[in-house]
């Protein structure tokens, strides 16, 4: 980058030409007040108080504007720029009531903090006063005009980062407030963005704080919802969280966070959290003690595997528990049970991006989200990316804004982005590998023997086979145009820094596995990085942690000997030498009755594996199930003890993200009620049961764990910082083409069920907990089918109606949401309500879920 | 002209207690006298200071409906600009109403100098200046309306308006300082969508537009002007780029009436758009092929794509206007005929077409290799490129015609191209960036030459005998005229003429119709405000009213021809509005100086325009500007100082 020399207040500074004056004195430790500057916004220069003086003008410039030049004299501190200063701050207070004794961003105010540094105490400016309306209907986010200042940052951050643009500035003059664009109650993410960039109290929560800002410590932890991993700040007073808050700068979301990550909160101190164990008398579960919970699952244990073996002791893991909970668990059940009939969700659903995730591919899929920030093109496949990981949406949204990325979308629905994709491809569901052949193919076609990917393993056949594709036929089948395959290939082909996103969808897919190597030949040829995302916050850890009935942590296979070998030189004992149990599904094994018992550690499996009812059923054949969980979940009615767990915010541990990068969770409150964290419970269990888990904090589990697991090797606590430490997985990047037919999913008869049923995750909800946050709630309290305008007009459905949806697994009754979002013949219903539990109605055995939608 | 006060642009000009008839004169002022037929204007109060016709005007009471006025235009994006003028309202009002104290006036002056410094457009930055000029000028008024504790007087009637150097100049009114921040604040779709309330041709006039905004910036003053003209391509483009939904019409077709319009060109086009956007039901005919008129045949597809220009009419289309092209109106389909079909007000916008004659002998002598530069153009548009492969070309003109037709057969594969002009390359009135643009791509130039013969053989073109040319005095353009040197014959040889000196109109479009005055120019007559003829249903605008001139003013004409049009089918008035008669009030004034100092640090220089390599401009017609990225628009449009201005006058009832 080219450079400039200046002078500032007298220093003689060297600058990259691109920097503006107030980034060039800031990185030369010189300091301009500023106001409505804010580092990861374009500047926006309302507030005027980084006035300078610039030789060689007669006025002062807004050094957050105006970029550094060669020769040029600043100085930061004239009299006049001073006095300007001054006269900006004491404009901002005519009017400004001096509530900050009932102000909620009092000792935290930008506004406060610049009238004390500039020492103002006197105001002799008076404007007449304005009648303006406080907009307390905007559900979280409330607007006090009468504490703006105006200075746009809520706008800018709306638009540029979060890309919903909601805000603007109404009126002219002194009468200027903030307003929805349309005027009506804020209808928007509810990220609370607006609110977290706000200098003065203007903005605010309506989760109203109720605590000062200087009683409030932060503690900083990761977000526990999805996979993402966004740091953030539990606020907290007296055993109390009170707010999350986040920094910029600092972590994957430079500050940004989403609505469940900045308000779904309330989880932690609901009223019907289970504060202590419970054991089944009849049909009741009623509170015990821990030793008498603990005492009850252990005896049961011994005697079933004393009498069926300790393979007929089954354990699920949680995608949500942190990696110690879950290498605990582990353990637990290989050491102490003999048994390696452990799974979770995750693994179960499609055990390729569980624990087969390193052998299955040829290229890494846990990647940097630093390749986003670099990336000209991102092109996602099956992914949602505003509303399943919205902190994702904002690193996109950063890249097309400051490295004019472009973005192709595509994906079977309409679910495009904020501002608009560059190209945006809605696929027919199930046609995602020839379309992506057609892609390459269009790429490849006629470049002759010296193009792309001609060196690489497989080029060959692949290329023969390519051959034999015709675009046309691709669009006919895939619903996209050949016109759009081209262009589309056209701008894959000619980036430098491509990113593939595979979404939910995908690994979701019957045939994700496949598409994913499609995705991958097409890797090859673009020189691309693919990128998986993880549903949940430790979805990666928990794989990586063991929890599968397969491999020991660390990804080696229980079939092999030498890896028995050494976990048993490791953990000492003897380590089970293969389950007796053939399938590697516990509910199908349930249901056969070879699991007796079944441990269940903070997943609502009901709700969330496929086929509810067939869950439900699985359940109903289990002697002893053991359910560790924070809420009273359908799963826990049927437990026979539950153990009441502790939150995030109650402990200590870590989770890895969907980029592998581990990052700690720290303890901000105390367990609420009796409950304990996992692996305390865990530990208890299993010293009572014979082994021998010295572990004092989970510091001495996670050193454990990083000697056990070589990717995790060097990694310490205390070296987890802000950024937290990447697993260094060393997965080979093997180039390699594989020939990826596509084959049509079998489809039952169409006419009976003519819908193709898609799930996912929607904004306000995400897993179990979102549902147990009275905020998450209000914002959508209830689950709806999306169905496109036209197939609603045919079955004359309207928008809203209560309809039943019913496939050959189950049926369920909902309302609609009449919605382009949907392609015609697509419906889609959210996952994680369970009043509406989508689940019910899929089954793994079924490639895809075709539905038939009735008004009763 | 002669006034009683003037501190406009700081020359002060003070006549207070001087006999009328000895009052000395502001050279440089135009200020006009008239506001309408009913109305006078008898002060003027705005961003450059304050200007007095009479003295029957309370300055006190003017300085607060002026600041006032800001109050009410300021936008609320900075603190000196939102708050500042509010209080100096206060203090203003106060004042005013006789309740004012002296030390208010002191403070009215600090705070006004530092306002003025510290804002962040130039509503903030020049509204102060005409009440620091009152606080200097007319302190005895303001100190009298302390002392006396009087309400002042506060009969006269005012009136106001924002302006901008750059919307001023621009013909079409556009709100430009409003689209480039949009750009800026990286929002382009809204950007368009304000763009589109002036001219719905952003595409056109994004890449060809003669962009006299660029000569009003208040940036040049400080280094170079902003390229407002590209950053409008980069609106369009990007919403071709990006953009999944486009505007519509929610008015399509609200209304029964059918209004006419003739001609597809750039104010055919926008006439059209602007009356189906009012729900009209609008017939556009077209006698060729193509939309886009003089752009479309006129301007090469290396300046603006065919493409381009056909996805802009279809966007015009889409708004509910039916276009029929190869529809020649003055024969089987005339303006009486239309009118008995239930066409209700027709819009003439044929442009002007036919070239004019060069006067030299042997231009009717029909010679191969003599073509006359329009019909070049439009053939390479519309049949086939004339074969010049190999050939030596001589462009006779100096215009921006002439720029195409030397710049067009450069990419043919022309072996030389020579452009005559009769004066020098200073008087050239084509676009100075499309002469640079020839001279790159290789085009020779012999100034001071003027066509006497066309020499041939065998009936083909040999060369072009020329005169030499001197400059004498300056004619009535203001240009020096140039003048034969006698003897001075040489000439230049040539396999092929085109000769590009300028265009006339075809009225054939008005067979049949009684009662329209033309020009001396064979151009339509019309009421200049209006563009109402003086038949009451036939309006007109484009090249056809005001001869061969530029895109920008087509599409300003036509903008306001459609808001005549509706008033008139809507049966009110057809005049222009008061914003209106205030816009004319200041383009005459001037809102834009081109001596005033801008106190900004000069040295950010302006985001070149990325344009494609040398090898592809010869032997293809490849668009030549690629566009700015976001990146560049967006450091562009932050150079933008937002120069909005408030201008306010005093009016007096004509007696």
């Amino acid at each position: 980058m080219e450079k400039v020399n200046l002078t500032i207040d007298g220093k003689k500074i060297v600058a990259d030409s691109k920097k503006t004056v107030l980034e060039a004195a800031a990185e030369n430790g010189i300091y301009i007040p500023t106001m409505c500057y804010l580092k990861k916004l374009n500047p926006i220069g309302s507030c005027r108080v980084c006035l300078v003086d610039v030789e060689g003008a007669d006025d002062p410039m807004t050094s957050c504007q105006i970029p550094v030049m060669e020769g040029m004299v600043v100085s930061t501190k004239s009299d006049r720029v001073i006095e300007l200063r001054q006269l900006m701050v004491k404009l901002i207070l005519v009017n400004h009531p001096v509530d900050c004794t009932v102000c909620e961003r009092s000792g935290e105010c930008r506004l406060q903090d610049i009238t004390y540094e500039f020492g103002i105490s006197r105001q002799d400016l008076k404007a007449e006063p304005v009648e303006r309306q406080k907009r307390y209907d905007w559900r979280l986010i409330r607007y006090n005009p009468y504490l703006c200042v105006l200075c746009e940052r809520c706008i800018m951050v709306c638009h540029e980062v979060q890309g919903v643009s909601a805000y603007k500035i109404k009126n002219n003059g002194f009468r200027s407030v903030i307003d929805t664009v349309d005027e009506k109650p804020l209808d928007c993410d509810f990220c609370g963005q607006c609110i977290a960039v706000c200098p003065v109290g203007a903005m605010s929560s309506g989760l109203v704080l109720q605590a000062r800002s200087w009683e409030l410590s932060k503690v900083r932890t990761v977000c526990s919802y999805c996979g993402v991993g966004c740091p953030i700040n539990l606020d907290v007073k007296k055993g109390k969280i009170y707010r999350v808050t986040s920094d910029d700068n600092i972590g994957i979301n430079n500050g940004n966070l989403c609505a469940m990550g900045r308000f779904g909160y309330q989880f932690i101190d609901a009223e019907d959290r289970i504060k202590t164990p419970l054991i089944r008398k009849g049909d009741k579960l009623v509170p015990a003690s821990w030793d008498e919970a603990l005492k009850l699952v252990s005896d049961k244990f011994r005697e079933i595997k004393n009498s069926h073996g300790g393979e007929a002791i089954s354990g699920i893991g949680s995608e949500r528990a942190s990696n110690e909970d879950n290498y605990l668990f582990q353990k637990f059940f290989r050491t102490v049970l003999g048994s390696h009939n452990i799974d979770n969700p995750l693994n179960m659903e499609n055990s390729s991006f569980g624990s087969g995730l390193f052998e299955k591919f040829d290229l890494p899929l846990i990647n940097s989200t630093e390749y986003i920030n670099k990336s000209d093109v991102i092109f996602t496949v099956g992914a949602d990316a505003c509303e399943e990981n919205p902190v994702l949406g904002n690193i996109i949204r950063m890249a097309m804004r400051d490295k004019e990325a472009h973005l192709i979308v595509a994906s079977s629905r309409d679910v495009g982005f904020r501002p608009p994709p560059d190209f945006k491809m809605v696929y027919k569901y199930g046609s995602e590998i020839l379309l992506i052949n057609g892609i390459i193919k269009s790429m490849v076609e006629g470049q002759g023997t010296k193009g792309k990917g001609q060196e690489i393993e497989g080029s060959k056949e692949f290329f023969d086979y390519l051959k034999g594709i015709k675009l046309e036929d691709v669009s006919s089948r895939t619903g996209v145009s050949v016109e759009l395959i081209k262009t589309i290939a056209s701008k894959l082909n000619k980036s430098k820094l491509p990113v593939i996103l595979c979404g939910r969808e995908i690994y979701t897919h019957p045939r994700g596995v496949e598409i994913v190597h499609a995705l991958q030949n097409l890797s090859n040829i673009i020189n691309g990085n693919i990128m998986l995302y993880r549903e949940h916050c430790n979805s990666q850890g928990i794989n990586d942690m063991g929890v599968v009935p397969d491999m020991y942590p660390g990804y080696k296979k229980t079939a092999d000997t030498e890896a028995k070998g050494d976990f048993e030189k490791l953990w000492g004992g003897t380590l089970p030498v293969k389950g007796k149990v053939t399938t590697t599904n516990i509910i199908d094994d349930a249901i056969d009755g070879r699991v007796k018992a079944l441990y269940v550690m903070g997943e609502d499996i009901i709700n969330r594996l496929h086929n509810g009812g067939h869950v439900r059923e699985a359940l109903e054949k289990i002697d002893f199930i053991v359910v560790q969980d924070m809420f009273l979940s359908e799963t826990a009615l049927f437990a026979d003890v539950v153990l009441p767990s502790a939150s995030f915010s109650e402990r200590e541990g870590t989770w890895t993200n969907m980029e592998g990068r581990v990052q700690k969770i720290n303890k901000a409150i105390e367990p609420i009620g009796e409950s304990r964290a996992d692996w305390e419970a865990i530990k208890e269990l299993a010293n009572m049961m014979g082994g021998i888990f010295k572990y004092r904090f989970t510091e001495d589990i996670f050193k454990e764990i990083t000697t056990v697991i070589p990717a995790y090797g060097g990694i310490t606590y205390s070296s987890i910082k802000n950024n937290g430490r990447v697993v260094n997985y060393e997965v080979q990047s093997r180039k390699k083409f594989r020939v990826v037919q596509q084959s049509d999913i079998e489809s039952i008869d169409e006419s009976d069920m003519p819908f193709i049923l898609l799930s996912g995750n929607t904004f306000f909800h995400l897993g179990a907990l979102s549902r147990r946050s009275a905020a998450m709630n209000m914002l959508t309290p209830e689950c709806m089918v999306e169905i496109n305008p036209s197939d609603a007009e045919n079955l004359k459905i309207k928008d809203k109606d209560t309809v039943t949806v019913k496939s050959k697994s189950g049926s369920i009754t909902i309302k609609t949401k009449v919605t382009n979002k949907s392609p015609h013949g697509v419906v889609f219903i959210p996952v994680n309500f369970e009043n509406a539990p989508v689940n019910t109605l899929t089954n793994k055995k079924d490639a895809v879920t075709r539905v038939k939608i009735y008004k009763e | 002209m002669k006034v009683l006060f003037s501190s406009w642009n700081d020359e002060i000009i003070d006549n207070r207690g001087a006999d009328p008839a000895s009052w000395k004169d502001a050279p440089v002022l135009k200020l006009p006298a008239e506001f309408d037929r009913e109305n006078n204007i008898t002060a003027f109060m705005g961003w450059s200071g304050i200007i007095l016709l009479k003295d029957n005007i309370n300055i006190v009471d003017m300085c607060t409906r002026f600041i006032e006025k800001v109050q009410c235009e300021s936008c609320g994006k900075c603190y000196s600009g939102r708050i500042g003028t509010a209080v100096m309202q206060k203090l203003l009002r106060k004042i005013a109403n006789g309740e004012g104290e002296e030390k208010d006036l002191a403070q009215l002056e600090a705070l006004a100098e530092n306002i003025s410094k510290a804002s962040k457009c130039s509503i903030g930055q020049t509204s102060p200046i005409p009440v620091l000029h009152a606080l200097k000028y007319f302190k005895d008024d303001f100190v009298k309306a302390v002392r006396d504790k009087k309400q002042v007087s506060n009969n006269t009637r005012y009136e106001s308006k924002w302006t901008a150097p750059c919307y001023a100049a621009c013909p079409t009114g556009m709100d430009i300082p409003t689209y480039i921040e949009f750009i800026k604040e990286w929002r382009p779709l809204e950007s368009l969508k304000r763009i589109r309330e002036a001219s719905p041709m952003a595409a056109s006039l994004g890449r060809a537009c003669f962009h006299p905004c660029e000569n009003n910036c208040r940036r040049e003053n400080v280094e170079r002007a902003i390229s407002i003209c590209k950053l409008k391509r980069f609106a369009w483009d990007y919403e071709g780029l990006h953009s999944v939904s486009k505007p519509v019409n929610e008015n399509k077709h609200i209304k029964e009436d059918r209004v006419a319009v003739f001609g597809a060109g750039p104010a055919g086009l926008s006439a059209a758009y602007y009356l189906a956007l009012r729900g009209y039901r609008v017939t556009l005919f077209e006698s060729l092929p193509v939309p886009g008129g003089m752009v479309g045949v006129g301007i090469p597809q290396y300046r603006v794509p065919k493409e381009v220009l056909q996805r802009e009419a279809n966007f015009i289309s889409e708004m509910g206007v039916e276009i029929k092209y190869n529809t020649p109106i003055g024969k089987d389909i005339t303006i009486p005929k239309l009118r008995e079909q239930g066409y209700k007000a027709f819009f003439i916008s044929t442009g002007a077409h036919l070239s004019k004659k060069m006067g030299a002998e042997g231009e009717d002598a029909g010679y191969d290799g003599f073509v006359r530069g329009i019909d070049y153009l439009r053939d390479c548009v519309i049949t086939k490129c004339y074969e010049v492969r190999g050939k030596r070309i001589i462009v006779v003109g100096g215009g921006n015609v002439a720029m195409d037709c030397c710049r067009t057969p450069v990419r043919n594969g022309a072996k030389e191209v020579t452009i005559v002009y009769r004066r020098t390359k200073k008087e050239l009135p084509a676009d100075p960036h499309e002469v640079h643009e020839s001279e790159v791509e290789g085009v020779k130039y012999i100034f001071l030459a003027a066509p006497k013969r066309i020499t041939a053989e065998n009936g083909k073109v040999t060369g072009l005998e020329c005169l030499k040319m001197e400059l004498g005095e300056p004619d009535a353009s203001g240009r020096r005229k140039p003048v034969e040197v006698k003897g001075s014959e040489f000439i230049v040889p040539a396999d092929i003429i085109i000769q590009a000196i300028g265009q006339d109109c075809d009225l054939s479009i008005l067979n049949g119709v009684d009662g329209i005055k033309l020009t001396k120019w064979q151009t339509i007559v019309a009421d200049p405000d209006t563009f109402q003829t003086d038949v009451s249903d036939i309006f007109t605008g484009g090249d056809v009213f005001n001869g061969p001139l530029t895109i920008v003013d087509a599409a300003g004409n036509a903008r306001r021809a459609a808001e005549s049009i509706d008033q008139y089918l809507s049966g009110s008035k057809v005049s222009l509005s008061i914003d209106q008669k205030l816009d004319k009030v200041i383009k005459k004034l001037g809102a834009y100086n081109k001596e005033e100092e801008v106190g900004k640090k000069a040295g950010w220089e302006r985001v070149p325009m990325p344009t494609i390599e040398m090898d592809r401009r010869v032997g293809s017609f490849d668009e030549v500007e690629t566009g700015y990225t976001l990146q560049q628009a967006i450091e562009e449009a932050s150079r933008c100082m937002r120069c909005y201005q408030i201008g306010m006058v005093a009016l007096e009832k004509t007696v």
